[in-house]
């Protein structure tokens, strides 16, 4: 054993001189060569996200001699992202940060005296810089804007892009061709689809229950039915004064909206796969993308459409977001707000990060960048995200609203407290309707009780 | 106290102190000073980020967890009391059984416990991966067995009955060449002699184990469950990726990270959990070294 | 007087030479076929246990690794077809594992043996009972290890004291824990106490006689320690992602997650990413696996006595011969 040992030692020995050496080496390269200036790019890790961000940010370089750009990622799971981007605040060591659009949620009354977290704390304590007077903000849509990432007046971030979540439904083009089935547009005829498909041996609706895709019916119906001939605008303050009320205790997760939600949801779930609860989202798009006979619907939100090419590129699929009412009117596309680029006031070169931002906003790299990452477009001028499978949401973008924010919870609160718990609900739990929605508004009191 | 025998009538008093001075320091700077930081956000409703206010806000935290959240901590208890519990005991009967078989001379039964002890060298996150997948009852190998032996399917981690004994089942399933190797380790302990007098006596395989090698076996019974008690309390990184915490798997170390780094976060009420999990180990943790010694004595 | 812990099979471990008593001695003998077969069926038995239900999850990974994409979505759970390799080179190639793989071979071995070593200085005088309340700081030391711990507080201390982003900082940080200490203030009590005064007695100093005698002593255990220590180390993610910003400075772990993060769907190239992350820790685990009882062996037998007999929550321990 001995010589072995020894062995091992020397080899540890010899690679560790080596990687020291290669150490210094490399962090005297970063350090020499005076005049270039780093500028510190932070985003999680969303692939095309990051590979749009690789693209502009080469093509940044060459336009702007003796900048290099340090871009710095980490995937969402285990709470990696969360860990990454706060200590790159602490040390001030980011310039320009992609964060979750902080909306007008993030800031409770005072008289809940709940506190702001994530992004909106940082917005409550002066930590984000006001991007309103910038050139670029033209592009996009000030309301909007300051819906998303605007506090009194101000605009503390660009919220780059949206994408459908709510009632968000990939389907297979040729197989609902084969069954002569459209696009449906009203609940009742979605059903009638679902049951001839059903008849025909067709397990229409594949869903990952284990990762809680399934709410998004729930959700879709819902959001649709208190936005029911409503201006997009307003659906700012139809969720504040719906968060409002909740607080107040003169609405709650009984009342009848969320019966009949519910009720849709359980019709809507008789067509899911079996095992559905066992589904992880992370295998959900492949599974459904590679069998072409099957499954014609896929119940995920509209980000997955590159994974979904990928597993099967000769797929012929399409995007639309299920009808939860009978009037077509009102059966409207929802857009949940996400990528918001914001510049932290301890930022080292905030020249630099806004010469990025006019240059990520001009749009034909704007272009690209929906077609990378196939997201909504939040700028007027570009509607079309020039993907072919996004056709029907491109018709639908002119009554799109932004989907309702949630009552506030105070930190700690459980599932329940926000609404139904759908890994509880049948039929992937076993509690009925009723149990859950009492459920939830006893949560929601006694949470807020406090 | 015992006398240091080293250096000379004046450095002697000196020695121990020396010899404990740096490993102590780095303790006090890396290890107590950031817990006492977290003992002090748990009176806050600081939510993590640089810049941002404290909020001071004394017991608020502590006052709602036990008033207003009850519920939700007390299910995280039960969840946890029961993952420990089951786990412990698992671990130990399939440590102790592996041990026994296993603890036999031979290159083909060293290659047999390397295999077992084997799954301990990924961490946490890929074997947590690894099982969701194979538990996917779509593209996963699980669902055909379960299909082919039983004529039954299931949801696996997605079932509100079999998500906590499916993750139990990956944790013993990772650690158990851990309690094994514990287990042998004692087994070698025990003199050929006591073997030998048992035989003697004309105590069959049963008596003998119940008798001789089960009770020699208690201190190594002591470190296996004070361990592996231990070690699955502050457990939640295999539960997050196995389930998310959902159908009924939210352990009290899941909701502390989930209240402390997931979405809408708030390090205060975080760090206020944290505490509370860190009373519980003590409680659970001097509890089973207290009745864990007595049962060597008595033995 | 005695220093060692009492319980019996503590003592007895002194008598057995590490005898497996796999077939009792003095039981009736029987035929020499009839045993091999025995043996042969219990061999049988173990490697189904072994390979069946504790290797097969690891090899069934490993198997995706020589899928395609599609050929994995097409067939999860059957062999490869086409088998195929380039999961590997492609893993290796966007995975940037090379460098990364030496700083992980640094951020392992030298806190490893730093902290080892201190973990033997912080366990001796304490397991030697050289303090008033050795047993006080035992309990202490233990308990105080299930602390909640800081990230962010310990970021921004890390940052006032210049250890962020450096790989020296780093390696300080990891360097002074001492871990292993549980175990060693056990496994110390087994080195009899006779040792330490006929050294003094020869005028052997104090670090000197850490290093040349109670060093080897525990060469067991400071090798499972040792693996450990490394295996935690490679492991060790949510560290370097906050302490680490430079890509230069990554240990492999953090590659390895963002490439978990970049290609999640994609089990084939996952899968190729955590073998070729794992095969080092494997190696070092083939190469000192066989110190692995014996580490643990030692370190167990005294782990949770306390320091003192008779002390802490053992009243009754009454000191065995004294």
């Amino acid at each position: 054993m001995r010589p072995r040992i020894t062995v091992t030692l020397t080899a540890a020995t010899v690679c560790l001189a080596g990687a020291l050496t290669g150490c210094s080496s490399s962090s005297s390269d970063n350090s020499g060569g005076g005049s270039t200036t780093t500028l510190n790019i932070a985003e999680w890790t969303n692939p095309g996200a990051i590979q749009f961000t690789q693209w502009l940010s080469a093509k940044f370089e060459k336009a702007h001699p003796g900048v290099k750009i340090k871009l710095q990622q980490a995937p969402t799971a285990n709470g990696a992202w969360g860990t990454l981007w706060n200590s790159l605040l602490q040390s001030k060591s980011v310039d320009l940060l992609a964060l979750q659009a902080p909306t007008q949620a993030g800031f409770a009354p005072g008289y809940t005296s709940l506190k702001a977290q994530g992004a909106a704390a940082l917005i409550e304590a002066g930590q984000l810089v006001d991007l309103k007077d910038q050139p670029f903000m033209k592009n996009y849509d000030p309301t909007m804007q300051a819906a998303m990432a605007g506090r009194n007046g101000h605009i503390y971030g660009v919220m780059a892009a949206e994408y459908s979540a709510a009632g968000a439904m990939w389907y297979k083009k040729d197989l609902l061709a084969k069954y002569h089935l459209d696009v449906p547009t009203t609940f009742q005829q979605f059903l009638d689809e679902c049951e001839t498909l059903k008849k025909a041996g067709v397990t229409p609706i594949f869903v990952s229950g284990k990762d809680g895709m399934q709410g998004g019916v729930w959700q879709g119906v819902m959001n649709q039915m208190l936005m029911q001939g409503k201006a997009p605008a307003d659906s700012v303050k139809v969720g504040s004064d719906r968060a409002d009320a909740f607080w107040k205790g003169t609405q709650s997760w009984t009342d009848p909206v969320y019966r009949e939600a519910s009720a849709r949801y359980e019709k809507v779930m008789k067509y899911i796969e079996p095992n559905a609860a066992g589904v992880a989202q992370l295998t959900a798009p492949g599974v459904w993308a590679s069998k072409s006979d099957d499954y014609p619907f896929l119940l995920d939100g509209s980000w997955d459409g590159a994974v979904i090419q990928q597993a099967n590129p000769k797929l012929n699929m399409g995007f639309f977001t299920m009808p939860g009412t009978d009037d077509a009117a009102a059966n409207r596309l929802t857009l949940k707000p996400d990528l918001t680029w914001v510049v932290p006031t301890s930022a080292k070169n905030k020249t630099l990060a806004m010469q990025w931002l006019t240059m990520f906003s001009e749009p034909e790299n704007y272009k690209e960048w929906l077609k990378q990452t196939g997201s909504v477009s939040t700028q007027p001028a570009l509607q079309n995200t020039g993907l072919s499978w996004m056709d029907w949401q491109n018709a639908h973008m002119t009554d799109a609203f932004p989907q309702l924010s949630s009552p506030w919870v105070p930190a700690g609160a459980p599932l329940d407290a926000g609404g139904p718990d759908f890994y509880k609900l049948t039929p992937i739990g076993k509690d009925s309707v009723d149990t859950i929605l009492n459920r939830s508004a006893s949560a929601y009191r006694k949470s807020v009780a406090g | 106290m015992a006398r240091c025998p080293f250096g000379t009538q004046r450095t002697r008093r000196f020695i121990p102190w020396a010899s404990i001075a740096i490993p102590g320091a780095g303790w006090l700077l890396f290890g107590l000073y950031p817990s006492l930081a977290t003992i002090g956000y748990s009176f806050t409703r600081y939510s993590g980020l640089p810049g941002t206010p404290l909020n001071f806000c004394g017991m608020c935290n502590y006052h709602a967890a036990f008033t207003s959240l009850s519920d939700q901590l007390w299910s995280a208890v039960r969840v946890t009391l029961i993952y420990v519990v089951g786990v412990t005991v698992l671990q130990n009967a399939i440590g102790l059984g592996l041990a026994l078989l296993l603890n036999r001379s031979g290159r083909s039964y060293t290659f047999y416990r390397a295999l077992i002890f084997m799954p301990q060298i990924f961490s946490v996150t890929v074997v947590g991966a690894v099982f969701a997948l194979m538990l996917d009852p779509y593209s996963g190998p699980a669902e055909k067995v379960v299909h082919g032996l039983f004529g039954t399917d299931s949801a696996f981690l997605g079932s509100s009955s079999l998500a906590l004994p499916l993750v139990m089942l990956v944790n013993v399933w990772m650690f158990s060449g851990y309690s094994m190797l514990i287990y042998i380790a004692g087994l070698r302990n025990i003199p050929a002699s006591v073997y030998e007098a048992a035989a003697m006596d004309g105590a069959g395989r049963f008596r003998t184990f119940r008798h001789v090698t089960w009770p020699l076996l208690a201190s190594a019974t002591t470190v296996n469950v004070f361990l592996t008690a231990m070690g699955t309390l502050g457990e939640y990184a295999l539960i997050l990726v196995l389930t998310g915490g959902n159908f009924g798997t939210k352990t009290l170390g899941l909701y502390m990270f989930q209240s402390a780094f997931g979405a809408d976060s708030q390090l205060g009420y975080g760090s206020m959990l944290a505490m509370l999990q860190f009373v519980l180990t003590v409680v659970i943790g001097g509890g089973l070294l207290y009745t864990l010694r007595r049962r060597e004595v008595a033995l | 007087m005695t220093t060692l812990g009492t319980a019996k099979a503590a003592r007895a471990a002194k008598a057995s030479k590490y005898q497996a008593p796999s077939t009792p001695p003095g039981a009736v003998r029987r035929l020499l076929s009839m045993r091999t077969t025995k043996a042969v069926g219990t061999n049988l038995v173990c490697f189904a246990i072994a390979a069946g239900l504790f290797a097969l999850p690891l090899v069934y990974v490993l198997l995706q690794a020589f899928k395609t994409y599609t050929g994995f979505l097409q067939n999860p759970t059957g062999t490869p077809h086409p088998w195929t390799t380039e999961s590997f080179s492609a893993a290796w190639h966007q995975g940037n594992f090379g460098r990364e793989m030496i700083n992980s071979l640094v951020y392992a071995v030298v806190p490893g043996t730093i902290t080892l070593i201190l973990g033997v200085f912080l366990a001796f005088p304490i397991s030697r009972g050289y303090f008033r309340f050795s047993n006080g700081l035992y309990t202490f030391f233990i308990f105080s290890g299930f602390l909640p711990g800081g990230l962010i507080p310990l970021f921004i201390e890390a940052r006032t004291l210049h250890l962020y982003n450096s790989m020296i900082g780093y390696l300080i940080l990891t360097s002074l824990s001492g871990a292993g200490f549980f175990f060693f203030v056990g496994y110390i009590k087994g080195i009899p106490r006779e040792i330490d005064e006929a050294a003094a007695l020869d005028g052997c100093g104090y670090i000197r006689f850490i290093f040349t005698i109670i060093i080897p002593q525990m060469k067991p255990a400071l090798a499972t320690f040792g693996i450990f220590g490394f295996v935690a180390a490679w492991n060790n993610l949510i560290l370097p992602l906050v302490m680490l910003s430079d890509s230069a400075l990554w240990p492999v772990t953090r590659g390895l997650y963002s490439f978990f993060g970049e290609y999640s769907q994609n089990w084939p190239l996952i899968a190729a990413g955590t073998f070729i992350v794992a095969a080092p820790i494997m190696l070092l685990f083939v190469l000192l696996q066989r110190y692995l009882v014996e580490g643990v062996a030692g370190g167990a037998a005294f782990g949770t006595q306390g320091v003192s007999p008779g002390a802490g929550a053992g009243g009754a321990e009454v000191g065995g011969g004294s």
